[in-house]
């Protein structure tokens, strides 16, 4: 018996229109969401959830789609995009992060911080693994339960409560809390 | 880290979340977590809004499976196309190599493949008639490759006069084992085609034909007898080719004087695969069958006991020096038609071919006879005349008339 996704899957396989135009229509507000928390920047974010779409498309052509977890697979997709757009920024960064923090100084000293405090947090998740940056982020920053990261990630719930203590225990040291 | 620290961690989280208290080792770890939580906020709306990527997205997926309809058109055309050519080269080869192999003559590299297919062709014929059919076709196939040598100057080998021959010898087989009414028309048909074959290479060969070539003309002009001595005497010839017996010469050869190019040599006599009695009388055949000559004098002039061939033994006894007939006149170098009727009471014809062929206008070299057949001896004798042993008068008296 095949699920939902698999038949949508199926589908696309073929490029039918329609159940791309539904793969889109349900997953890219999510996938712009997570991208968003992962980096931070709105037209990133933006930018990254349509070039994941188009990996699926490439992704069909090739015979290397996903049978099933559609989600999971767009989540680990995104996130891979966004761990790719950091390494070339952390190439090209000519400026540290606390002085271009700092020369965003002209907004209101709340935002500013807030934004500081974003920013290191995510410079810190990034120093995790990619299991561990994952669980964070879907368990604390989407507040997703146990068993849904479990599902996305393709894992047990038991690795996910694993990983979760190891990540947090790392970020505790990171952040120097 | 045991699975209850993980267990208490996950429980000490759900109590931080519900805004409970949390134990104190654990809430430097709730605090890490809590951090983390800033990042929930609902993310700002996409700059453009996430229509363009949806456009882009289906743009791409409709240029896609566009792309995928050309490339299936395109293997297609390129699998019709793999299969027409596979199928050209497939067919160019074996009707490029199937030409080849057939056309290939002996001595050729092809040559080889040529006849193993025909050996392939032949033991997969299963049918008499189409068998003898096949043999008949390979033999004149064989002839045909003689004649097309013959035709380029080129010289013949043994070896390929040898296989026509075994092919003859087996299309004459072949034919003979059918049924009465099939084994006489394809014997017909054998006949007919050694005849239009004969004539062909007889004149191609020249007067003086190599070796090969004249065993091979002789081998033809044995197996056409035979073909049509068995036309008439179906279970003769069988019987004959079971004993390996050659047939008499019943019926003319179509060539009509025989050519001297069928004259019997000493070594083609000799061969064992192709024994033509009949054409070439060997040395240890004839004297049982001729006779010594002097042994056993024939008055009435026999030709069939008639010596001279010089196929056959020598006469132990010479025969009168003055009687002696001239080497060319000898049946030796004109083998005797099968036709040639043969006298009562003698051996056949085919038995000895020489003999009868040139009997008429050789004197009998008999020392009993006179020197003139028919005639009566003179009393006085001629100068040159050597009266016999009979007709020398006593021991004493007529030992001048020798000496003169």
């Amino acid at each position: 018996m095949t699920t939902p996704d698999e038949q949508l899957l199926e589908r696309a396989g073929t490029y039918d229109a329609q159940a791309l135009a539904e793969i889109y229509d349900r997953f890219a507000a999510p996938i712009y969401g997570y991208l968003y928390r992962t980096l931070g920047d709105a037209s990133q974010a933006e930018d990254l959830a349509g070039e994941v779409f188009v990996k699926l498309l490439h992704a069909l052509r090739t015979n290397r789609a996903p049978r099933e977890r559609l989600e999971g697979w767009l989540y680990r997709v995104a996130h891979n995009l966004a761990i790719d757009l950091f390494r070339r920024q952390e190439k090209g960064r000519a400026v540290p992060l606390d002085e271009e923090l700092v020369a965003a100084g002209n907004q209101p000293p709340d935002i500013v911080e807030d934004r500081q405090i974003k920013q290191r947090l995510r410079a810190s998740i990034r120093c995790l693994t990619t299991d561990q940056q994952q669980v964070i982020l879907l368990r604390f920053a989407e507040e997703r339960p146990v068993a849904e990261v479990a599902r996305l990630m393709g894992k047990s719930e038991g690795a996910i409560r694993i990983l979760q203590h190891r990540a947090v225990s790392r970020l505790r040291k990171l952040l120097g809390a | 880290m045991s699975k209850r620290e993980v267990d208490e961690f996950e429980r000490a989280l759900q109590r931080a979340v519900r805004g409970e208290a949390v134990e104190q080792r654990l809430a430097p770890l709730v605090q890490a977590a809590r951090q983390a939580m800033v990042l929930s906020e609902p993310p700002p709306p996409a700059p453009h809004g996430l229509a363009p990527g949806r456009r882009r997205f289906l743009v791409e997926a409709a240029r896609l499976r566009a792309e995928r309809a050309s490339q299936r058109q395109r293997l297609a055309s390129l699998g019709r196309l793999a299969a027409l050519a596979a199928f050209a080269i497939v067919f160019g080869v074996v009707l490029g190599v199937g030409s080849s192999v057939a056309d290939s003559l002996p001595g050729q590299p092809l040559y080889g493949l040529e006849l193993l297919a025909e050996r392939v062709h032949l033991a997969l014929s299963v049918d008499p008639a189409r068998r003898a059919a096949l043999t008949l076709t390979l033999a004149d196939e064989r002839l045909d490759e003689i004649a097309t040598l013959i035709e380029r100057d080129q010289a013949i080998k043994g070896a390929w006069v040898s296989q026509a021959e075994q092919q003859l010898q087996q299309a004459l087989q072949a034919a003979a084992q059918l049924e009465d009414g099939a084994a006489v028309e394809a014997l017909r048909r054998l006949a007919d085609a050694v005849q239009q074959r004969e004539q062909a290479m007889a004149g191609a060969a020249g007067e003086l034909p190599a070796p090969p070539m004249q065993q091979l003309l002789r081998v033809m002009e044995q197996v056409r007898q035979e073909a049509h001595a068995g036309q008439g005497d179906l279970d003769g010839l069988r019987q004959r080719l079971r004993e390996g017996v050659p047939a008499e010469p019943t019926m003319p050869g179509p060539t009509g004087t025989p050519q001297p190019s069928r004259t019997p040599s000493p070594h083609l006599s000799g061969t064992a695969r192709t024994p033509s009695p009949s054409r070439t009388p060997g040395p240890s055949h004839t004297p049982e069958r001729t006779g010594m000559p002097s042994a056993s004098p024939d008055p009435s002039g026999t030709p069939a006991h008639t010596p001279g061939s010089s196929a056959t033994s020598q006469p132990t006894e010479p025969p009168h020096a003055t009687q002696t007939p001239e080497p060319s006149d000898t049946p030796a170098r004109t083998p005797g038609s099968s036709a040639t009727p043969q006298p009562t009471g003698g051996p056949p014809a085919s038995r000895t071919p020489g003999a009868s062929a040139t009997s008429q206008a050789t004197p009998p070299p008999r020392a009993s006879q006179t020197s003139e057949p028919g005639g009566t001896p003179a009393p006085t004798g001629g100068p040159g005349h050597t009266p016999g042993p009979s007709q020398t008068p006593g021991p004493g008296g007529g030992g001048g008339g020798n000496k003169s």
